[in-house]
């Protein structure tokens, strides 16, 4: 069992001054954090996770008013404390690790020189006595060749190795409290994998309580030893982490847990996180819209067919130098049957974006041929080119910056019917399109700032239907979403598939999204398909070592916990 | 782009009236001026202020009031005519040099890096010095001057927008280069064209009057601020307040110029407004 | 050892780039005497005197105009390169009046710097600690009044108060240094300041904004929760961060200023080579602006090269760029 406790936050409100308002953050949360446990805090963006957890440490920025509450720790209110108490607890008894480890970091000192100061700051050891510390704990947190690393500056190491050395800093003091912001959702899933890992295994080295906030339920499940759930300021529940999943006490956990894309068979609609008539958060499958049945999955005709594509990259350290191939795309072929959907993993760097523009030609190829319905679309000239991105279209990952912000969203709809067809019927096409992605026709003169992420993605996705294509390719389209607004989104996407024919190139480096939207899968590792098949054989009989080692890596939510299975 | 909120601050009100005052009398002066500006009276020169004379003559014994009100219109055509040209070259310049063909790009792009390696100045004196001097002559030569700038600006802002997704949109939706240009990049890149016009403005009203002071830009006996404050140079002992009213004046315009487009900028600029 | 091949690399393109802009400058002020409307010979003539032919031909030869173009190109570069830039209409050697110049404004650019600098930075520095306070506002009012202000106006208007009126300091003129040290700074005292005001602007408002740049920076946000001082995180990683674009901001204006003196030299008659070139251009003796104009863009373009290297050498980021 859990230590003792180390730091309670005692009913704790915290709002934001706005314009001369105030705007309620966090109501009356509590949280106790003890030794030796990891604390999962999980929620979705705008939650006020992450003010809890600069709440903490003191870090409140100065916008934010506490309203009511205290954060004890050893019989001090952190909240109170003077700047110079707070300076002597912070990072050495009580630590802290970012997001975005990369940032996070000063750029223009070496990684050594950050970790010696560091220790510096709270230990009298002298610099050589710093230096031997900083090694051994590069040592501790698996870095291979501690002395190179020391020397290195941040932007010589990937995104995972800086994270260790952020780690490395957080507990180069032995702290009793170590605060993680979401510190492996910048890093990709076999990395996050190994970091969780290494977290986890310090957390019992040192007996340190862990505050772990992410909005990954999967992380949670994961490492955690209890979890907090937290919605739009309010606690919602707290619990053991078997018991969260197993038997969740609150609505919306329920609700939070059941939208997440594994735990609903493949193919079929999501629940979505909904409020009745009383106001009381709800999780409802929806029957959808449109009355036609899904497509048919297999033995249909092809419709996009790649051969042999390749693209390569020439990088050279200096225009004088060889320069070094890099195969972005290294002859990749696939088919994908109409009306089906292929889902394409890999992860960043693996040129399953080049791919997608490939397919479009936004990016030239060097060599191979791209089929769509027996049309080589690599021989067209570009004014053919230009015709033939008619019957495709490219939904991005980023709904922010994939809508032009000064254009209205009927202009943004109905651009490629005024490219192709002259505007012709525009706004009684997106009347209709406007419709069919559940979006109000007041909508339509609208700008894209006043709409959410979500809704953006459904302006996206209508813009893309405008021309009624036949293949839609979707780069990372629901990544940037949060789960419930994601289930929504596969949700359309699903239905629109059934409406309107469509075919689906989808791709991303989430596991479970693509487990659950895919007909068949393609796996991608340094610029080639390393496996493809129907999904169910690739998931339930990878075949390839990589695959294995993708799906190993994946956080899964409904298997036996290693944490649960430890006690 | 709500531009509401900027009106709401006394400082950038007061330099929008000074700015509003400046072209009103740019058009008026000759026509409210209480002498002529080129009238000499020998008996009169180096006056302080006098009721005849509200700020007094200078070494002609010409009524210095009257000269400042007709000496804006030159500095405010030439500011005007100028940043115009320079707008528009240099805008198209650089949206060539970031969305156009890369050879082309590559030396448009050199061909502003060697003429921004010269100061402005030393480039209009230069051409003034050889050419004649005029108010037509002038704008042209300054204008010129100034498109690099424009075109750096401009290059850079297109980079920017060039490097968001809903470009790759509008290419992969089949657009065609002139509706990326107009529909894409140009709506997106007039914030800091804007700003960049404001801060023009400004140089080349400093750009002009340096070189009237220098004697280069506006010719006597034709009066302009640059000028009087060059010739007012030569009698600071005599008339310490001669060149006391053409610098006021100009300091004035320059700097309600300047606070318009820093408060533009902040306000347009959304990284900046964060900051 | 590619890290240093690449840092190597980038050191030698950007002098190849410095030489070939050279080179560029170097033929647009050889083809200044054909680019320029009219006939040189005849404007150094005067459009009023009737000259007779003999006189054109010889003025033509001294000019060295009746050679081909080519062969006058290939000379005058050539000569150029060793220094040599020809001879002025009134028979000395242009280098001659070159050396006289350059050295005077050297000496007055340096100590607008300086001054602009020492009290630029500090300012920027006070203005972003203070952000959003009193101090803020009122240093970034007078920031912008300093960069609206024209130098001749400051220039005069302190040459009236100063000199004039309270007799402090010479209104003008340069003194050599042989002939007396005080009186040779005591003359460098209002022209420096003169210039340096503004720039110490521009330099206070670049100064604030790399400082609140930086400030906003995530690491900044770590540095905190590491329980490091508010005083240690400022002096140590802030500025040091802030300090590579402000560097660069001071060298470029001092780049700026070989020719952007020209204004102050006419106000306080320095006689530095901005001086020479108005001269020069108001005589129409071609052969002394071209010297000149060459001499100021050679300079502009070292300090510009010199300001790239050491950006490049104080910046991990581009010193080892990771290939």
């Amino acid at each position: 069992m859990a230590g003792h406790d180390v730091l309670k936050i005692e009913d704790l409100s915290i709002s934001f001054r706005t314009e001369g308002t105030l705007r309620s953050a966090i109501r009356n949360a509590s949280l106790t954090l003890r030794s030796g446990e990891i604390l999962g805090l999980v929620g979705e963006s705008g939650s006020g996770k992450t003010i809890l957890s600069l709440a903490a440490m003191g870090l409140l920025p100065p916008n934010a008013m506490v309203t009511g509450g205290r954060v004890m720790f050893e019989g001090t209110d952190l909240l109170r404390a003077g700047a110079s108490a707070l300076r002597r607890l912070r990072g050495k008894r009580i630590s802290m690790i970012f997001q975005d480890p990369m940032a996070s970091l000063d750029p223009i000192f070496t990684c050594g020189d950050q970790i010696v100061e560091a220790i510096l700051l709270h230990e009298k050891l002298g610099r050589r006595g710093a230096t031997a510390r900083a090694l051994a704990l590069l040592e501790k947190v698996r870095m291979p060749d501690p002395p190179r690393i020391m020397g290195s500056y941040p932007h010589e190491l990937s995104g995972g190795q800086c994270q260790r050395v952020m780690i490395a800093m957080a507990v180069a003091c032995n702290p009793d409290v170590i605060i993680a912001d979401e510190p492996t959702t910048a890093l990709d899933v076999t990395v996050q994998k190994q970091v969780l890992t290494l977290l986890r295994e310090l957390n019992a080295e040192i007996g340190a309580a862990v505050l772990l906030i992410t909005h990954d339920l999967g992380v949670i499940h994961e490492v955690a030893d209890r979890v907090a759930v937290i919605y739009h300021g309010d606690m919602m529940e707290e619990a053991r982490t078997a018991q969260i999943f197993s038997a969740p006490k609150s609505a919306y956990t329920r609700a939070l847990i059941a939208s997440m894309p594994s735990m609903s068979p493949p193919r079929t609609r999501l629940p979505v996180i909904e409020r009745d008539a009383k106001g009381e958060i709800v999780s409802v499958v929806k029957p959808s819209a449109t009355v036609r049945a899904a497509p048919a999955v297999t033995g249909g005709a092809t419709l996009l067919e790649l051969r042999g594509l390749t693209k390569t990259y020439t990088l050279q350290a200096t225009p004088l130098s060889a320069g070094r191939e890099v195969r972005a795309v290294d002859d990749v072929s696939l088919a994908i049957p109409a009306r089906s959907t292929l889902g394409l993993v890999g992860e960043s760097g693996c040129g399953k974006s080049t791919l997608s523009r490939l397919v479009m030609r936004l990016i030239e190829p060097d060599s191979g041929d791209i089929l769509i319905e027996g049309q080589n679309l690599a021989g067209l000239d570009v004014a053919a080119m230009r015709q033939a991105r008619r019957d495709m279209a490219l939904v991005f990952q980023n709904p922010y910056g994939s809508l032009n912000p000064r254009e209205t969203v009927r202009d943004l709809i109905a651009a490629p019917v005024d490219i192709h067809r002259g505007g012709k019927d525009r706004d009684a096409i997106v009347a209709r399109l406007l419709d069919a992605v559940g979006l109000p026709k007041e909508a339509a003169g609208k700008y894209p700032h006043e709409f959410s992420g979500g809704q953006r993605q459904r302006i996206v996705i209508a813009r893309a239907l405008a021309l009624q294509p036949r293949l839609v390719i979707c780069d990372e389209a629901v990544s940037a979403l949060d789960v419930s607004v994601q289930a929504q989104v596969l949700n359309l996407l699903h239905d629109l598939q059934a409406e309107f024919d469509l075919t689906y190139l989808f791709i991303s480096h989430d596991m479970s999204v693509v487990r659950h939207v895919s007909d068949s899968i393609a796996v991608m590792q340094k610029g080639r398909i390393v496996e493809s098949g129907p999904a169910e054989e690739v998931f339930e009989r990878p075949r390839n070592p990589y695959t294995r080692t993708l799906l190993d890596a994946v956080p899964q939510v409904g298997t036996m916990q290693p944490a649960a299975a430890e006690a | 782009m709500r531009l509401s909120g900027l009106l709401r601050r006394p400082l950038v009100l007061a330099s929008l009236c000074v700015i509003f005052g400046i072209v009103v009398v740019a058009m008026i002066g000759p026509w409210i001026a209480p002498w002529d500006p080129l009238a000499l009276d020998q008996n009169n020169v180096n006056q302080g202020s006098s009721s005849a004379h509200l700020l007094g003559t200078d070494e002609f014994g010409r009524d210095i009031l009257s000269r400042l009100l007709v000496g804006i219109r030159p500095t405010v055509v030439v500011a005007l005519v100028s940043t115009t040209i320079a707008a528009l070259l240099g805008t198209a310049l650089g949206i060539v040099g970031g969305y156009g063909n890369r050879t082309v790009g590559f030396f448009i792009m050199r061909g502003v890096d060697i003429m921004l390696s010269f100061p402005a100045i030393l480039l209009a004196l230069l051409a003034v010095g050889f050419w004649q001097s005029g108010v037509l002559s002038l704008s042209i030569v300054i204008g010129i001057i100034f498109i690099p700038q424009f075109a750096r600006v401009a290059q850079s802002a297109t980079l920017q927008v060039l490097g968001q997704e809903f470009v790759e949109a509008e290419h992969a939706m089949g657009a065609r280069y002139t509706r990326v240009i107009f529909r894409a990049i140009l709506p997106n890149i007039l914030a800091p064209l804007v700003v960049q016009a404001t801060l023009t403005i400004a140089a080349a009203i400093l750009l002009e009057s340096g070189l009237s002071f220098l004697g280069l830009g506006i010719v006597p006996p034709e009066p302009s601020w640059g000028q009087m404050i060059g010739t007012a140079r030569g009698y600071m002992s005599q008339n310490p307040m001669y060149v006391v009213w053409p610098s006021l004046c100009l300091a004035m315009t320059v700097l309600a110029v300047n606070i318009l487009g820093d408060a533009l900028r902040d306000h347009l600029d959304p990284r900046l407004r964060n900051a | 050892m590619q890290n240093i091949g690449a840092f190597g690399f980038a050191i030698g393109s950007r002098l190849v780039t410095a030489i070939v802009q050279l080179w560029v400058i170097a033929t647009l002020v050889f083809s200044l005497m054909y680019i320029m409307p009219g006939d040189p010979v005849l404007m150094l003539l005067g459009p009023d005197s009737n000259p007779t032919p003999e006189a054109i031909a010889a003025t033509r030869a001294q000019l060295g105009l009746d050679q081909p173009v080519l062969s006058q190109y290939v000379k005058w570069l050539g000569g150029a390169m060793q220094g040599n830039l020809g001879t002025s209409l009134d028979g000395y050697p242009v280098a001659q009046y070159i050396g006289n110049g350059v050295f005077k404004t050297l000496e007055l650019a340096f100590a607008a710097i300086l001054v602009a600098s020492l009290i630029g930075v500090p300012l920027g520095i006070a203005a972003a600690l203070n952000r959003g306070r009193f101090l803020d506002g009122l240093l970034t009012s007078v920031a912008t009044l300093g960069i609206s202000v024209p130098v001749y106006i400051l220039g005069s208007l302190l040459i009236l108060g100063l000199s004039l009126k309270l007799g402090w300091l010479p209104a003008s003129g340069y003194t050599n240094m042989s002939r007396s040290v005080a009186m040779h700074f005591e003359k460098l005292i209002l022209p420096a300041i003169t210039l340096g005001f503004g720039l110490a602007a521009s330099i206070a408002r670049m100064t604030r904004s790399s400082m609140l740049e930086i400030l906003g920076k995530d690491f900044v946000r770590s540095l905190r929760a590491r329980g490091m001082s508010e005083r240690r995180i400022v002096w140590r990683h802030v500025l040091r961060n802030a300090a590579i674009p402000i560097v660069t901001i001071i060298g470029l204006q001092l780049g700026n200023l070989m020719g952007g003196t020209v204004l102050v030299e006419a106000l306080f008659n320095w006689p530095g080579l901005s001086t020479l070139l108005v001269t020069a251009v108001s005589n129409r003796n071609y052969p002394l602006v071209q010297g000149a104009i060459l001499t100021i863009a050679a300079l502009f373009i070292l300090i510009n090269l010199c300001v790239d290297l050491f950006y490049t050498l104080l910046d991990p980021r581009i010193r080892r760029k990771r290939a």
